[in-house]
């Protein structure tokens, strides 16, 4: 039935179209007059046929359609036209036969012919290395930093640091990047202060941060070619430096240290120490990570540090025109969105590679091994920053008893946030100047009673001078305060002169009662 | 140049007789590039109406009906005259277009094209514009099988049997697919009943 149906509704289409013959549309004819069905179904078609054959738009005229087609046809006529059509397939055909000669002749002949390039290349990128943190005009302050934050500056007016990182899966790696907040200032400032350091004790602090200043500059070297040239020793010196310095704050205060040091740091013993440092420093591994615009390579390089020391003195010379000169040059990675494609040679040893994307340059840094390691500073400074130091300083707080002035109660002084830090209180014996008052208070009232001598004493022994209030008490001025008990005791000192002379005046006697007063 | 005007082309087409084409195609085997000429100037309208309906948009048309009448160029020598011209034509037309739908389908695959591409092609008409863009639009969801005979019978007129001739199947074959395609039509129109009504 269905079947049918379809069959007579194919027949609708095909009538309008006129493609039935004469018998056909007389049946068919017959049918649409007999069912409703097929003359609505015929009505529908008719609409879908004029809608389509109404929806085709003008196409305009084509006014160069031969010439383009004549050109067409002659370049295929032309037998330059077919030899350009093949020549590809020729010229790569040609060539593949001629290298397949040549490396059958000689099959070292590649390899060298890389290897000079290499070679050739490595020497254009070499040139002229300088130390990029030279440039950079470190601080104790930078370096500090280093060691807790892992960034160094590169050029702090934009925000340029370099950064050394753990990806994920464990691998070290270098970063250049800009970073929208710099470390806090002040960092070594708050550290020592922690510690509690005597202007000795600082002084050894800048020079074991010292000592690692003219290391750092030969670890990350730069040139005009836009090259940078990373050492691998760089992550090492790192761990070293907080190492050392975290050996000295551990030597020197204890207590302090035990503080601010948070749970999972094993101290490390100190000849431990002392060798992986001196190890680090010298090491004098001349492996170089140099990261060009063309390529990255690793590579031997030696780094004359005596020669550059004696170039020091005549470049702090000229200090300050270099350093113009620097930020001129202004240090710039040509990112390339096939560069991170490169993965450096095929050494699976060598397992560096970079990462580049907007503001970002990523190097991996493969692990040179020091005995005695040194522990992974990593995971128990992510707990403890500078700035939880800073933040345990600033909870040094001095607690006032409320309804100041005084009405007795007791001074709390507060270290730590009860946490991390035990909170412990002096309690202060209260100053009880309720009871002075209240005496003072009295002797007005009676004027007879005498002020107590122990008013004076408890006025006299209040010596502000002494007090040292914290923050928390600013809106107390001592010195008002001072001055108005001042004259409270002069007040009291008049009135009791009052008193005295009130005392010698004679009392006026009753008048007799007489007769006469009787009468009237 | 409107489809009406082409349609009049098509009366003229085919009030000239074949011996025109015949002796064109003869005259051109002998040496008369000109004949050739001839042959193009009066055919290339609607070899690219053609390639426009089939395409449903005017990219790349004059390219295709370029080609088109290269591989005429280049076969000419070969035409047995057992057929009309025209029909020969059209066929290389319909498979020329077949080619490139299958290659833009392949391209569409790994570039998505943008909407926009289908309606760059026609000259703004201010009649019933929204009514023929909603059709347009319906008719370009057709599968090509379909969309194609009912686009030359409708808007070009051809015949079963030349639709049969061009697109190489049986003439029960166009029937049935014209057919299946209005009845796909009718249901993508189907929720525009209000604006079509207008």
């Amino acid at each position: 039935m269905k079947k049918k149906t379809e069959k007579n509704k194919e027949l609708l289409s095909a009538y309008l179209d006129g493609e039935l013959s004469e018998n056909e549309i007389k049946d068919l004819e017959q049918r649409i007059s007999e069912s409703e069905e097929l003359s609505a179904e015929l009505n529908e078609l008719k609409k879908i046929k004029s809608l389509t054959s109404s929806s085709s738009e003008n196409l305009a005229e084509a006014n160069y359609f031969e010439s383009g087609l004549m050109q067409k046809i002659h370049s295929g006529k032309s037998a330059t036209a077919k030899f350009k059509k093949w020549s590809p397939v020729i010229g790569f055909s040609t060539l593949a036969i001629i290298l397949m000669i040549v490396l059958k002749l000689n099959p070292g002949i590649l390899d060298q012919f890389v290897e000079n390039q290499k070679t050739t290349l490595a020497g254009f990128y070499k040139e002229n290395l300088q130390p990029l943190l030279y440039a950079a005009d470190l601080t104790n302050e930078d370096i500090f930093n280093f060691a807790m934050y892992k960034q160094l500056p590169l050029d702090k007016s934009t925000n340029k640091y370099i950064q050394l990182g753990t990806s994920d899966n464990g691998k070290e790696f270098v970063e250049f990047r800009t970073i929208d907040n710099a470390p806090s200032e002040n960092n070594l400032q708050k550290f020592v202060t922690a510690l509690d350091l005597n202007e000795k004790q600082k002084e050894q602090v800048d020079s074991i941060i010292n000592s690692y200043s003219e290391e750092l500059q030969s670890q990350i070297l730069i040139n005009g070619n836009n090259t940078v040239a990373i050492n691998k020793n760089l992550w090492n010196y790192n761990k070293a430096l907080i190492a050392d310095l975290y050996a000295y704050a551990e030597k020197n205060n204890q207590k302090v240290f035990a503080k601010i040091i948070p749970a999972g740091y094993k101290s490390v013993d100190p000849v431990t120490v002392t060798r992986a440092i001196s190890e680090v420093k010298s090491n004098n591994n001349n492996d170089y990570i140099f990261v060009t615009p063309d390529t990255i390579f690793s590579e031997k390089y030696k780094f004359d540090k005596k020669d550059f020391a004696k170039q020091m003195v005549d470049l702090k010379k000229s200090m300050e025109e270099m350093k113009k000169e620097w930020k001129k040059s202004n240090f710039v990675i040509k990112t390339d969105s096939n560069f991170y494609k490169v993965f450096g040679d095929s050494n699976k040893a060598n397992n560096y590679r970079i990462m580049i994307d907007s503001n970002i340059c990523r190097v991996n840094i493969p692990k040179i091994a020091i005995s005695p390691d040194l522990p992974n500073f990593d995971s128990i400074f992510s707990e403890m920053h500078l700035e939880k130091i800073t933040e345990n300083l600033k909870n040094f707080t001095v607690e006032m008893p409320k309804g100041f002035p005084f009405k007795g109660g007791d001074f709390k002084f507060k270290y730590g946030n009860g946490d991390s830090v035990k909170s412990f209180k002096f309690d202060m014996p209260p100053i009880k100047i309720d009871s002075i008052l209240h005496e003072s208070f009295k002797v007005l009232d009676s004027m007879n009673i005498p002020i107590p001598k122990e008013v004076y004493k408890a006025l006299d022994s209040l010596n502000f001078d002494n007090f040292n209030f914290d923050d928390s008490g600013k809106s107390f001025d001592k010195k008002e305060f001072k001055k108005q008990m001042e004259e409270a005791r002069k007040e009291l000192l008049k009135l009791k002169k009052k008193n005295k002379e009130l005392k010698k005046r004679p009392e006026k006697a009753p008048k007799p009662v007489t007769a006469d007063t009787v009468k009237s | 140049m409107s489809f009406r005007k082409n349609k009049n082309d098509l009366q003229f087409s085919t009030v000239v007789n074949n011996n025109d084409d015949f002796s064109l195609i003869q005259k051109f085997n002998e040496g008369e590039e000109s004949a050739y000429s001839t042959l193009v100037t009066r055919h290339k309208e609607k070899v690219r109406n053609i390639i426009f309906v089939t395409m449903g948009n005017l990219n790349s048309v004059d390219d295709i009906a370029q080609d088109v009448f290269l591989i005429v160029y280049k076969n000419l020598s070969n035409f047995r005259f057992e057929s009309q011209f025209t029909t020969w034509l059209y066929r290389i037309t319909v498979n020329k277009c077949r080619d490139q739908l299958r290659k833009n389908k392949i391209r569409s695959i790994i570039i998505p094209l943008k909407d926009s591409d289908s309606d760059a092609s026609y000259t703004p008409s201010t009649e019933k514009k929204e009514v023929k863009e909603i059709v347009r639009k319906a008719i370009s969801k057709l599968p090509d099988k379909l969309r194609i005979p009912l686009m030359l019978k409708d808007i070009e007129g051809f015949s079963y049997q030349e639709i049969a001739d061009f697109v190489e199947c049986e003439i029960g074959t166009v029937k049935s697919r014209i057919f299946r395609a209005r009845e796909n039509l009718k249901t993508l129109l189907k929720p525009y009943e209000k604006e079509l009504m207008q």
